[in-house]
């Protein structure tokens, strides 16, 4: 049996156009804007919709990571998550008339480097508990191909 | 939202990259109030297409798309503007300085490398030079084509690098290349221009131009060229678009330069064998 879909929504959001094409975002009391399209300006001053589908992929795994090693009673001297997306044809997110395939993601690949006190819990231990404990990861890993490796850091 | 629809500009990519261009155009367009907006194609068959069906205003054309528009419109279109970097360009037909070539007359039997078979500049126009000078491709000499990205007109170089290695590589006696990517290559260290020389070269032609209709409204297509002529290279604002687009003016478009490409079309049944 699948489980009912809760009334209450766990997260909500409002989006409204903002000037030169942009996207202001509202999410709880925090406000912040994105770049309308599939633009690939990198001046343009705010996230692409790409770079805020990693963001929230990052910010689930490290915050994860971090919350797990606290609860864990471990010491992490320091992380930091790489991430890159890759689309099926960035040119049908552009819309290139003509173009084949899809605007999807196809593949995000990554690196998490960490390190932490040596003789802890292990480090693979926490990781894969973050990766199973992630909405975004979740999601994801159903439609992309994901693989990000840990690295740890001596 | 606009009351108006934005002028809608048609462009060919082959790279994500070059969208970022035509962005920061299209913002240029905005901030001197004439709103316009980019719709971009695979290739340039399609673009004419819907540039004669009016689904698009202005066409940024390469040369074989201009020639493809009068063609489609018993010549009624009319180029709005070009760059500077688009007008009296040629193509060398290069040797190796080894060769012992030293005249068109010496390629009879000899490997000529190309670009794509729709490359105006690597292939279309030095084979029409060649054939002035007497030399046919089917009897004179073996033509080796790099049909690299086709439908794209020779936009993307690859087909015309290709033909250059070639060239280095000892697999043809000559290579067409464009004067300027000839300039690029020779000093960026991809060939030795000790090594290599200009054996023959076409006359000048025309590049790429904004293509119009008749349908076009002409007050429109007047304030829109307006806009794009006033984009100055002594601007730094505008100096990084005109650098990425690789020129430093606009300059009022012609139709003067494309005669040799619609002979060269003709010729070589270009059309034709597309269809």
């Amino acid at each position: 049996m699948p489980t009912p879909v809760p009334a209450v929504p766990d997260a909500k959001l409002r989006a409204l156009p903002a000037p030169e094409g942009h996207i202001r975002l509202y999410a709880g009391d925090t406000a912040f804007a994105a770049r309308g399209r599939a633009s690939l300006d990198p001046a343009s001053g705010h996230p692409s919709p790409l770079e805020l589908l990693l963001g929230a992929l990052a910010a689930d795994l490290v915050a994860g990571f971090a919350r797990h090693a606290h609860r864990a009673g471990m010491t992490v001297h320091d992380c930091e998550l790489r991430l890159e997306g890759r689309l099926d044809n960035p040119l049908v997110a552009l819309g290139v008339v003509g173009e084949s395939g899809t605007p999807a993601v196809r593949s995000v690949a990554g690196s998490f480097y960490v390190s932490g006190e040596p003789g802890q819990e292990p480090l693979a231990t926490l990781w894969e508990y973050t990766l199973a404990q992630s909405t975004v990861y979740a999601t994801l890993a159903r439609s992309v191909d994901l693989e990000i490796q840990l690295v740890p850091q001596a | 939202m606009p009351a108006v629809r934005p002028i809608l500009v048609g462009a060919v990519i082959y790279d994500p990259k070059v969208a970022v261009i035509w962005d920061i155009i299209t913002r240029f367009f905005a901030s001197h109030g004439c709103a316009m907006d980019c719709v971009y194609y695979t290739n340039y068959e399609l673009q004419v297409e819907a540039l004669i069906q009016r689904h698009i205003d202005i066409a940024w054309n390469s040369p074989l798309a201009w020639v493809d528009a009068q063609r489609r419109t018993q010549g009624a279109c009319s180029a709005l503007a070009m760059r500077d970097t688009d007008c009296d360009r040629v193509t060398h037909v290069l040797v190796r300085t080894d060769s012992g070539i030293t005249s068109a007359e010496q390629l009879r039997g000899r490997i000529v490398a190309t670009g794509a078979l729709d490359s105006p500049q690597a292939k279309l126009l030095p084979i029409e030079h060649l054939s002035g000078l007497g030399l046919d491709p089917e009897r004179d000499y073996t033509v080796r084509r790099h049909d690299v990205l086709v439908g794209k007109h020779g936009d993307h170089v690859g087909g015309e690098r290709d033909a250059l290695d070639d060239l280095l590589a000892g697999r043809a006696d000559a290579a067409c290349v464009l004067d300027l990517n000839w300039a690029l290559w020779s000093a960026d260290g991809t060939a030795d221009p000790g090594q290599v020389r200009v054996l023959t070269s076409t006359a000048p032609f025309d590049h790429c131009n904004f293509t119009v209709t008749p349908a076009f409204d002409r007050a429109r297509a007047a304030h829109w060229t307006r806009v794009l002529l006033s984009m100055d290279y002594a601007n730094p604002e505008h100096r990084e678009m005109m650098d990425m687009e690789g020129l430093k003016r606009w300059l009022p478009g012609r139709a003067t330069g494309y005669d040799a490409l619609t002979r060269a079309t003709t010729a070589q049944h270009f059309f034709d064998e597309i269809a």
